[in-house]
């Protein structure tokens, strides 16, 4: 198994929160591209920021590749994790240009190789010729896109993608699909991809699983399903 | 390497990246700026515990309850007052528009520039027997004010310059409050009760909270000062302290006064909270469309613009005026080397303090912001009462703590200089840290803020750490935010006279200190120039601040 996440909980600091996330499961093999659905507020973002390395879980554990990131005892730092995120606002640095976002990641490299990474980033996603625009000066879509190639850029193990395509209007949403879809099997990346849309997760993944509510008083035993893709 | 040695580096490489997590450059900056507070409190707390000085008895039996009238008296009118202009000019200013009103939003904020011990002099100048007004309506019109200016007593010629050069505290917090508020709430307001309705049944209650919040850091200015009081010859806590310390020579008497009054600012603080907590509201609408103001014309427009034009003359334009008059009085004699030394003292000092009042900011805010525990709120709150607490006690406090510490120090390093820290510049650095770091870190907090955790989040993500992160991409975006917050900082070093005072090392005089020196001479016109800079610096400063503070909004609005 290329993920595992073993029996996770999280709840965020104070006193009396409610566990986010309880008892979760999941496992990905290397290669696969899951898609976790589920209604808004059930831990999806969360369990996703856990992954990354952004939230320290209060129990389980996680194991990326074989190495364990995060367990009660210890955390791995995100910078120390190779794993790649696209946020549902892209978090594009606005004093950047698309160019020198995409090439943020590369500083391990050197400048000829961060080049060319850069240029063969920029030509995947069909936008050389905005490489010297900023964030502001590009469409939702294209900003999308230029978010995902920064996140591949550094060849991560993992990809995770919070809700990438929520704030594009439906018709682009079909375009991206398709672009994004065709990206990740170019890269042949496991990813983790969340997201309220159905369609949006048939279109990309190859499984789908689903957080579930539970019943009120079962609250504490969230659980998750896996569910075959349709597709 | 056997497997059981390999298993234990890996471990200890856990450990080790788990307490990076925890306790890291960033965490330590945020709990070495709560201890910096901590020092002069402890120090003072050591006090009560030493036997009263000689002076002591006398002291509370017969002069402590004037210093409690005095003290209360001022602060409480300077309250009102810039309470009542204050939330005045915002409420006028934020709901219309008349001519000028783009000058006078830029203008209000300047009498923050004024130091209200300078103002006290200018009005000295202005408003005195041998002053430009009195003199003016002798010759012409043979009138005399002198009965007048004299039957006015101290307390309020004190209000008066506190009210006018304080005010914008006020003005500024009400005015921020104002801008975001849906214009949907004031509209209904207009319909169900008319315009006359409209400030008394929802302006003042929503007000409420910023307005106090305002109230109150005048009131903890108030209680900090030294030289209008001094000026005016009050017996308050500040001018009180330096009785017993420098006239009674009585430093375990200063020290119980100090404690006294640190017992009103907690009171103050106390009395800010329940305000704040008794009334406050949280507007709840989807309503994007913010307060548009309503144009004036004819009388209405021209009460407002006297209204606002008074408010500048008096607490900008006119001690400015009077210090340029005085300056072509006395301009030959002008530019010292006492002048020249004061200045670039000044400048050194403010700037160190500065910068490493920044620095401390920087790092707590950045540790709040990414390493929260149930520590982050109590150490970033402790270290932030250092504001509210007068120059005078903190002095104390500082030089009480930092004389123990030169005796350990020459214990330990007998080859070092005696009183080593206590006569040299770090004590004036160090206090302007604790007192003004503050307002550096809520500058760095506001940025932060406007910018969140995403882009720092991206980042790590992107392989980079905590502090390449900050360099690469937070302090980019933040730099506004930074150089707002430096701007700031030092204007308060700048205009900040008891500190200056108490702890400047011998033979060396802030900008501060020489013009109180001058006053204090009787030598008023000599003030012009060392006050000129002050003013004009602070006013640069400031308009500088307005300009990055919009720097940042675009910036991030830009994404």
């Amino acid at each position: 198994m290329f993920l595992e996440i073993d029996d996770l909980s999280f709840a965020y600091p104070g006193k009396g929160r409610p566990w986010v996330l309880e008892g979760c499961g999941l496992g990905v093999e290397a290669g696969e591209r899951v898609g976790v659905s589920g209604p808004s507020g059930q831990g999806k973002s969360t369990l996703l920021r856990l992954i990354a390395g952004l939230e320290r879980p209060q129990k389980g554990r996680i194991v990326i590749d074989g190495k364990v990131v995060a367990s009660a005892e210890h955390c791995l730092a995100p910078e120390a994790r190779q794993v790649g995120m696209v946020f549902q606002d892209y978090g594009l640095f606005p004093h950047m240009t698309v160019a020198q976002n995409i090439a943020y990641g590369l500083w391990r490299q050197n400048k000829k190789a961060r080049r060319e990474r850069m240029a063969a980033m920029l030509e995947l996603i069909r936008m050389t010729e905005f490489s010297a625009r900023y964030p502001y000066e590009i469409s939702g879509g294209q900003q999308q896109r230029a978010a995902l190639a920064r996140a591949l850029a550094p060849n991560p193990k993992l990809l995770l993608l919070d809700e990438p395509l929520s704030n594009l209007d439906a018709a682009l949403k079909t375009e991206i699909r398709a672009e994004m879809r065709a990206l990740m099997e170019q890269s042949r990346l496991t990813c983790l991809f969340v997201s309220h849309d159905l369609d949006d997760l048939q279109a990309v993944c190859t499984r789908i699983v689903q957080i579930r509510d539970p019943a009120p008083e079962a609250k504490s035993q969230k659980t998750e399903k896996n569910q075959e893709n349709p597709d | 390497m056997s497997f059981r040695a390999l298993a234990h580096v890996t471990r200890h490489a856990r450990s080790f990246n788990d307490r990076a997590e925890g306790w890291n450059g960033w965490t330590a900056i945020r709990a070495l700026a709560f201890l910096c507070v901590l020092l002069p409190f402890l120090a003072l707390a050591g006090g009560l515990f030493s036997p009263p000085g000689e002076h002591w008895p006398y002291v509370r039996d017969h002069l402590l309850r004037a210093y409690f009238t005095e003290t209360l008296l001022v602060t409480l009118g300077a309250g009102v007052f810039v309470g009542m202009i204050g939330v005045g000019l915002a409420w006028v200013v934020s709901l219309h528009e008349f001519r000028g009103r783009r000058f006078f939003d830029l203008a209000l904020v300047l009498p923050l520039a004024v130091p209200p011990y300078i103002a006290a002099y200018a009005y000295e100048g202005l408003l005195g027997y041998t002053g430009v007004i009195q003199v003016f309506l002798r010759r012409h019109f043979d009138f005399s004010l002198a009965r007048l200016t004299t039957e006015i007593p101290a307390q309020a010629w004190a209000i008066w310059v506190f009210g006018v050069t304080l005010f914008p505290y006020v003005y500024l917090l009400t005015r921020a409050f104002l801008r975001h508020q849906s214009a949907a709430l004031f509209e209904n307001a207009l319909l169900l009760g008319g315009r006359a309705r409209l400030f008394r049944r929802v302006g003042l209650p929503l007000l409420w909270p910023s307005a106090t919040a305002g109230v109150i850091l005048v009131c903890l200015e108030v209680l900090n000062d030294f030289g209008v009081s001094s000026h005016y010859g009050l017996t308050t806590f500040t001018t009180a302290i330096f009785a017993a310390w420098f006239g009674m020579g009585d430093a375990d008497t200063a020290i119980r006064l100090a404690l006294i009054l640190l017992g009103l600012v907690f009171f103050a603080l106390l009395i800010r909270k329940a305000l704040h907590d008794a009334r406050r509201y949280h507007v709840v609408s989807s309503q994007e469309k913010w307060l548009s103001p309503q144009r004036l014309r004819g009388w209405p427009q021209a009460g407002v613009l006297l209204f606002c034009g008074l408010v500048f003359l008096a607490g900008f334009l006119a001690p400015l005026l009077q210090m340029l008059h005085w300056l072509r009085l006395s301009w030959r004699g002008a530019f010292t080397a006492d002048l020249g030394g004061a200045l670039f003292y000044t400048l050194g000092v403010s700037s160190v303090a500065a910068l490493f009042i920044m620095i401390a900011a920087t790092g707590t805010a950045n540790a709040n912001r990414l390493f929260r525990s149930r520590l982050s709120a109590p150490l970033s709150q402790g270290a932030t009462l250092g504001y509210a607490i007068p120059s005078a006690v903190l002095a104390i406090g500082v030089i009480s703590f930092f004389t123990g510490a030169d005796r350990w120090i020459a214990a330990i390093f007998p080859f070092l200089p005696e009183r080593f820290l206590s006569m040299s510049s770090f004590l004036l650095v160090f206090a302007y840290g604790v007192r003004f770091f503050t307002i550096g870190y809520q500058s760095v907090e506001a940025g932060f803020a406007k910018i969140g955790r995403v882009y720092a989040e991206a980042s790590r993500t992107l392989g980079r750490g905590v502090t390449a992160t900050f360099l690469r991409v937070d302090m980019p975006m933040i730099r506004h935010a930074l150089l707002g917050g430096s701007a700031l900082v030092f204007i308060d070093i700048l205009k900040e006279l008891p500190l200056g005072l108490l702890l400047r090392p011998f033979n060396t005089e802030t900008l501060g200190t020489l013009v109180y020196h001058f006053a204090n001479n009787e030598a008023l016109e000599e003030t012009a120039l060392p006050s000129l800079c002050i003013i004009l610096s602070g006013a640069v400063f400031l308009l500088l601040t307005k300009v990055w503070g919009k720097g940042d909004e675009t910036h991030v609005s830009g994404n």
